[in-house]
């Protein structure tokens, strides 16, 4: 049919007043299609989130305040990254849907900067500079009372004392908000965490012992999330080198299995004593520790790598010298990345060498530098213990309420260790059941401590049941997802099944004696050399025939 | 682990042999410059001792005609030289052939051999010539040769200098070396064993082995010895063993040189090399008990070295090539470490720089054709070296259980070329 015999009805139809509206919303619908994605929840998922702050540590302190808080918010899904205030260009938090602003000094915070601010889905605010906030939402009622000390307490949900002197920021937000928590004094009490609007407020950020848990928790009611009330815990026997006694680790293990729950190992691949040039004791060398280890790994351990030697050559004892980090100048290692790389390949060989699987890493004293951080990331995906968030000293840590996905670490997934340990003198039962009480203010805390392997297993049984009573379920580390890998050996592990794949160069090392590789590898290299010896005799034969051709082939 | 121990064992055995291989084409090497100077076209003897040339024919109407005709052109003494061709129960025109050759020549004499006398074999064929023969030195020309016309009169040159030598082998070369790639295959191996093996064990050991044709003999030796043995499938390297074990030497003289014709079809090769190969086994089986009771310990040597060769060289070919099929298979792993590839390659390398050594020894054949064919060769015509020894295994089993040790006349088909 021709065309202009369509057009006409066609035209009849888009005429009339009903199909303009139609159409018109038809134009919309299909022109907003483009940008609603824009605008719904970008990184998979993950909300996107600006950490601004105006100062990265606090007066006079080495200790990074922000680096700390965001490894604390990498216990929820969000999408991090960090802005300095003085970086913030007009336009730089558009598409933010959760902002945190950390004043650890006196700042004056642009206009535009606070505008884009509140347009965020929610704000979460610590310390200083909240009265530019609360002046640009033009809250009437609210007042800064200022910066205080002296608290005793601070009350969420009970009364905590403090531990130590702390500066809070007092701010009355007015009507209209909710109080989440407060400082306390023998007289008076003021609000230290409020909401109103979409605006979080906490007038302290500190990572004392006292606040850990609080601040844990508060998160939960700060950023959206769907976690469920969990308390797990783990236990971790520690330091098992191939220098301790099979017979106490086997002892501490069979005191563990009394109570049937699933539990860690920090097993330290190659042992060096104390003696000047001791030769490394390698782990395949003590078949008895190893035995004791698989038939642990067999009932359901889980086997952590803590380290290569947890030494190096600044602190040169096994199980008490630095291994990642120059203990002597307190400072990171000289070629970190290699000198880490070296050590985690050969360690993971060694223990799978001998039978074992590394699920995840803990390095000893939990010193590592942050390009040490970097490589690990590359070897495993799971890591134990508390993080240095510093080179600038291994005494700058953290130490978490919950379980995490680090920044600092390289999205490596934290399990923390903060119960601490037992050794009979500075550290008690006591001390640790008191910590893993506080975790309990968190909603899905986790508790985590170690106890050495070569200690006598007594004191373990009252931890574990301790740690039971006050609601702890025991954690097994096999039902994450484990990934480590190497150039040579990776093992994936999903569900408690784990698939290791070894290099087989690697494995016929392992199988063949040194000597005889060793000697077929130099009689072959020989073998070549003769080889080319002779190939060259040839050649010049070969040259000296075609060169006298004419005198031998005469006749 | 077994697989790597198999490997290292192979590759070890077979790199004694290749190193035996490395040693003999320097000697090769040195066997042709050491000839060269005693080459002189216009030698001439003092006396002419007799000579019988044997031949022994069977059905071979294609060829026997040009070869008469060859050997009455030889540059030796009419009346000092004998040419018996043993007709071995032919059933084709030899006969014939050779009636019109007789009338035309007189030194040429026919034994005629018919059942049941005759179709016993090449040694049997040879023993008969051997019987109504006058010469004082007996040569042995199969049925297709064509010597070169100086041939006799230098291997008697060399046979009379030196009463050590029991016998002294001529070179042979392919007539029909341009047929096709096969000839062309042969051409090269045959010129390769002989300025290798041949030419460089001669060299350092003395030891020539006869390669059925182009020999010269002392009569008085082979009466002592007994003529040949007719149990032998390959005769002459039997006689060779005899020869050495009688307190004599063998000599090899690559300017005394005989033209032959060699199969065109892989089925005829095929048949006349397992026959080699049986016959060679068959052999070392029969030797390898007596080898300290042999006079000659270097012919001893050589037969280890045959066997070594034979059997595991061949083994250890076929476990490293197994391995190494295995492996890409990955069926099998390998887990000692070494510059195997390298290896592997300077081998190819090295088989390729002898055979062409080999080559240049002779005139014209250094060409890049023969020298991509070599190239060829150790993929394609040395594998084929694999399914002879074993079907010359099956061939021998299966003789020894069923005892049937009748002897046929196991005859190369000829063409006419």
């Amino acid at each position: 049919m021709p065309w202009k015999y369509t057009a006409e009805p066609l035209k009849k139809l888009i005429m009339t007043k009903g199909s303009k509206i139609v159409i018109l919303f038809l134009v919309i619908a299909v022109a907003t299609s483009f940008i609603v994605p824009g605008i719904a929840h970008g990184n998979n998922g993950k909300l996107k989130t600006y950490v601004v702050y105006d100062s990265a540590t606090r007066f006079g302190s080495s200790f990074p305040t922000v680096t700390a808080l965001i490894e604390y918010l990498g216990h929820f899904d969000l999408a991090c990254q960090e802005m300095p205030l003085e970086t913030w260009r007009p336009g730089a938090l558009h598409e933010a849907e959760i902002v945190v602003y950390v004043g650890l000094k006196d700042a004056t915070i642009p206009q535009g900067l606070l505008q884009e601010m509140a347009q965020a889905e929610r704000v979460i605010w610590f310390e200083r500079n909240i009265e530019q906030m609360a002046s640009y939402l033009k809250w009437q009622d609210f007042r800064l009372e200022g910066i205080s000390s002296g608290w005793l307490y601070l009350n969420y949900k009970k009364d905590i004392l403090f531990t130590e002197w702390m500066n809070v920021v007092i701010a009355q937000p007015g009507q209209d908000s909710r109080i989440l928590a407060t400082v306390k004094n023998v007289a008076t009490s003021k609000p230290l965490a409020w909401q109103k609007d979409n605006i979080y407020f906490c007038g302290v950020l500190d990572f004392d012992q006292s606040l850990t848990c609080t601040l844990g928790d508060l998160l939960h009611h700060f950023i959206p999330n769907n976690h469920s009330p969990s308390h797990t815990a783990l236990l971790r026997v520690e330091d098992v080198s191939p220098l301790v006694d099979p017979k106490a680790v086997s002892a501490v293990i069979a005191a563990i299995n009394q109570y049937r729950i699933p539990f860690a190992i920090g097993v330290i691949p190659v042992g060096i004593g104390s003696a000047e040039n001791s030769q490394p004791v390698y782990l395949h060398e003590k078949p008895e520790l190893v035995k004791v280890l698989k038939e642990a790994q067999d009932n359901g351990a889980s086997i952590i790598m803590h380290g290569y030697t947890h030494q190096n050559v600044y602190s040169p004892k096994t199980g008490e010298g630095y291994e990642f980090w120059n203990a002597r100048d307190d400072k990171p290692m000289e070629s970190d990345e290699e000198f880490t790389e070296e050590r985690i390949e050969a360690g993971i060989a060694e223990l799978v060498r001998s039978g074992l699987i590394p699920v995840a890493f803990e390095p000893p004293h939990y010193a590592m530098s942050e390009t040490g951080y970097k490589t690990l990331s590359r070897y495993f995906n799971i890591f134990s213990g508390q993080i240095q968030i510093s080179d600038k000293s291994a005494s700058i840590t953290t130490t978490l309420p919950y379980v995490t996905e680090s920044t600092y670490l390289n999205g490596m997934m934290v399990i923390p260790e903060n119960m601490g340990y037992y050794d009979g003198a500075s550290f008690l039962v006591e001390d640790m059941i008191r910590k893993s009480e506080q975790i309990l203010a968190v909603q899905d805390g986790f508790a985590c401590f170690f106890y050495h392997g070569y200690l006598p297993p007594d004191k373990i049984g009252s931890i574990i049941e301790n740690v039971q009573r006050q609601g702890y379920t025991f954690f097994d580390l096999r039902k994450l997802p484990i990934r480590v890998q190497s150039p040579q050996i990776k093992i994936v592990g999903q569900n408690r099944k784990f698939y290791v794949d070894i290099d087989q160069k690697l494995q016929a090392s392992w199988l063949n004696t040194p000597t005889v590789s060793n000697f077929i590898e130099k009689v072959s290299s020989v073998h070549v050399g003769v080889l080319l010896v002779v190939i060259s005799g040839f050649v010049f034969i070969i040259i000296r025939l075609k060169v006298n051709a004419n005198k031998y082939y005469e006749r | 682990m077994l697989v790597d121990n198999l490997f290292v064992t192979a590759l070890a055995a077979t790199w004694i042999i290749l190193f035996y291989h490395i040693v003999l084409t320097f000697g090769g090497y040195r066997h042709f410059v050491k000839t060269l100077t005693s080459a002189e076209p216009d030698v001439e003897l003092d006396e002419y001792p007799m000579v019988t040339i044997l031949i022994p024919a069977h059905n071979e109407e294609m060829v026997i005609g040009r070869t008469v005709d060859a050997m009455v052109r030889l540059f030796y003494p009419k009346d000092r030289l004998e040419i018996i061709v043993v007709n071995d129960c032919s059933t084709d025109q030899t006969g014939k052939i050779l009636a019109q050759k007789c009338a035309k020549h007189p030194q040429l004499k026919v034994v005629t051999l018919a059942p049941p006398h005759g179709a016993k074999g090449k040694s049997n064929a040879l023993n008969h010539g051997l019987a109504v023969s006058r010469g004082e030195y007996i040569v042995v020309y199969d049925a297709d040769n064509t010597p070169e016309r100086r041939a006799i009169l230098y291997l008697v040159h060399a046979i009379v200098q030196d009463e050590k030598l029991g016998a002294v082998v001529g070179k042979f070369r392919t007539r029909n070396r341009d047929v096709n790639l096969l000839t062309r295959f042969i051409n090269i191996e045959t010129l390769s064993f002989q300025w290798l093996l041949q030419a460089g064990r001669c060299h350092f050991f003395g030891i020539t082995t006869i390669p059925g044709t182009n020999f010269i003999i002392r009569r008085s030796l082979l009466d002592a010895m007994g003529g040949w043995n007719i149990n032998a499938l390959t005769e002459d390297t039997e006689l060779t063993i005899r020869i050495y074990d009688y307190g004599y030497q063998i000599y090899w003289l690559p300017y005394a040189v005989t033209w032959e014709q060699e199969p065109e079809t892989l089925s005829v090769w095929l048949k006349q090399r397992t026959r080699w190969a049986q016959g060679n086994m068959w052999i070392i089986g029969h030797y390898l008990v007596k080898l300290f009771s042999l006079k000659d310990l270097r012919i001893s040597a050589d037969i280890i070295y045959f066997t070594f060769t034979y059997f595991v060289f061949f083994v250890s070919i076929i476990v490293s090539d197994a391995i190494f099929i295995l492996g890409l298979l990955d069926l099998v792993k390998l887990t000692v470490i070494g510059p195997f590839g390298i290896i592997w390659l300077l081998a190819y390398v090295l088989f390729i720089a002898e055979t062409y050594i080999s080559l240049s020894l002779e005139r014209g054949e250094d060409t890049l054709e023969n020298l991509a064919i070599t190239a060829l060769m150790y993929f394609t015509y040395s594998q084929l070296w694999i399914i002879l020894v074993f079907k010359a295994s099956y061939l021998l089993i299966k003789r020894y259980f069923s005892k049937n040790t009748a002897f046929y006349w196991y005859k190369t088909e000829r063409s006419a070329r």
